[in-house]
């Protein structure tokens, strides 16, 4: 299969599962974000473009199923994609701890970006609420589902990280 | 990191703002039909089998789950229950010669029946799928006769209103969203405001009661029918707290709703459209 139709393959079946089974596994109130796991992880393994592509396309699905404000998930996520890209020199996935944190710190960003621009578009929720109830729980249980995402999606995603310990196995394989 | 900072990714993220806030612009400006709107539409009517799917399958599991964690209070309902099915069977022989004489009287004197709205029972397919919505997808839909704007109640309360519609499936905005108001009205005052969602699960805010009033906990708060959007008389919940800050005009008070919205599974539908002609007003 061709990677950019594999890569949408993968954000569609994200999207299915983010729609049809994550508001059953929600614990606490608090629900997973599978697409932001997903972006994250296509940034930190194949770049700062395939990251903000795969948070774009699942971004768009997601407002569009359940978006009042279409266009806003879809920059939160696809802003996620981009920056774990960029920052993927710093993340070895062989070692899950440091995708855990790194989704953990892009999911408390997402969310606070999403919350910034609710307040421009004149959504009030008192912030001690929104940072309780939804940006921590949903931080902790993204880091906690991180290693299972990427587990279920190693088949699909071939490591393209250039990271200098890649580059010298590159050059002596 | 010198990359981090190069202007294509300043531009890629400009990129990104940009597109992003015209898709917003397009779909706040777009009408029902637009093709935002339209694809929205499509979506929810691909994913509604998926959701439906997966929630018949976890059925047997939360039902035994349920069965299991309330056994006890299970088996306390039921002897409850039958002594209440009792008492139930002798009122409804009463009622029913009640109503037999009421029907005669009401042709008698042309009495116009108050039942004035029908009712479309659904089931909850889809629970929402992220944080910052509280909605639910139904299994009813156009082919039903449901349209945007229909009231939705559950156990007598009203809990949302329908906002998208497709063939089979429909959306239902909840009121404890953060986008949903209610005008509504406290039934022993007779003072109106503004019930509005905050994601709580049975919690809503009554904004705009002066602080002068005498809202008191326990007061009933009921839909107020202002605006045509919602009949007048459905009940929203009860007043759980009121309180008063130095600055402010109005009281801040908290409403008990006795649905959890979280866990909705039935609902009803009201057949209720909003009649009135605002136009008319002007002239």
């Amino acid at each position: 299969m061709l990677p950019v139709l594999r890569s949408l393959f993968v954000v569609v079946i994200a999207f299915i599962f983010q729609a049809a089974v994550v508001p059953h596994i929600s614990i606490m109130g608090a629900k997973p974000n599978v697409i932001l796991i997903v972006a994250a992880l296509y940034g930190i393994m194949h770049g700062p473009s395939a990251g903000a592509l795969a948070g774009f396309t699942g971004g768009l699905l997601c407002d569009l199923l359940s978006g009042v404000y279409v266009g806003l998930g879809l920059l939160s996520k696809s802003l996620v994609g981009f920056f774990a890209g960029l920052v993927q020199r710093a993340i070895f996935v062989e070692n899950i701890i440091l995708p855990m944190a790194a989704i953990f710190v892009a999911t408390g960003i997402s969310e606070l970006v999403y919350v910034v621009f609710l307040f421009l578009l004149g959504e009030t929720v008192p912030l001690k609420l929104l940072i309780v109830n939804i940006v921590l729980p949903t931080a902790i249980y993204n880091a906690l589902l991180t290693p299972f995402v990427y587990a279920a999606l190693r088949r699909f995603m071939v490591a393209k990280q250039d990271t200098p310990a890649v580059r010298i196995a590159e050059k002596y394989n | 990191m010198p990359e981090f900072f190069s202007k294509r990714n300043y531009l890629i993220i400009l990129g990104l703002i940009f597109f992003s806030m015209a898709i917003l612009t397009i779909h706040f400006r777009e009408g029902e039909n637009g093709p935002i709107h339209r694809l929205q539409r499509l979506v929810m009517a691909a994913t509604a089998p998926a959701q439906m799917a997966v929630s018949n399958s976890l059925q047997p599991v939360r039902d035994g789950w349920d069965y299991l964690a309330h056994f006890g209070d299970i088996k306390r309902e039921n002897r409850r229950l039958k002594t209440e099915i009792g008492d139930l069977r002798q009122t409804v022989g009463e009622l029913q010669s009640l109503k037999s004489e009421n029907t005669r009287l009401r042709k008698i004197v042309k009495f116009k029946d108050k039942a004035e709205y029908a009712s479309v029972p659904a089931h909850v397919i889809g629970k929402p799928s992220s944080n910052w919505r509280s909605s639910v997808v139904i299994d009813c839909g156009l082919d039903d006769g449901i349209d945007r704007g229909m009231p939705v109640v559950a156990g007598g309360t009203l809990v949302g209103q329908v906002t998208e519609v497709s063939g089979r499936a429909a959306k239902v905005t909840l009121l404890n969203d953060v986008q949903s108001g209610v005008s509504v009205q406290v039934r022993r005052t007779s003072e109106v405001g503004i019930v509005k969602g905050q994601l709580k699960n049975q919690r809503l805010v009554l904004q705009y009661i002066s602080r002068d009033s005498s809202i008191k906990q326990g007061d009933k708060v009921v839909t107020s029918g202002l605006g045509g959007v919602f009949p007048k008389g459905l009940d929203v919940g009860k007043v759980l707290k009121v309180s008063q800050s130095v600055y402010s005009l109005h009281k801040i008070v908290e409403i008990a709703v006795p649905v959890n919205f979280a866990d909705l599974e039935e609902v009803l539908v009201v057949e209720y459209k909003d009649s009135f002609d605002f136009s008319q007003v002007s002239r």
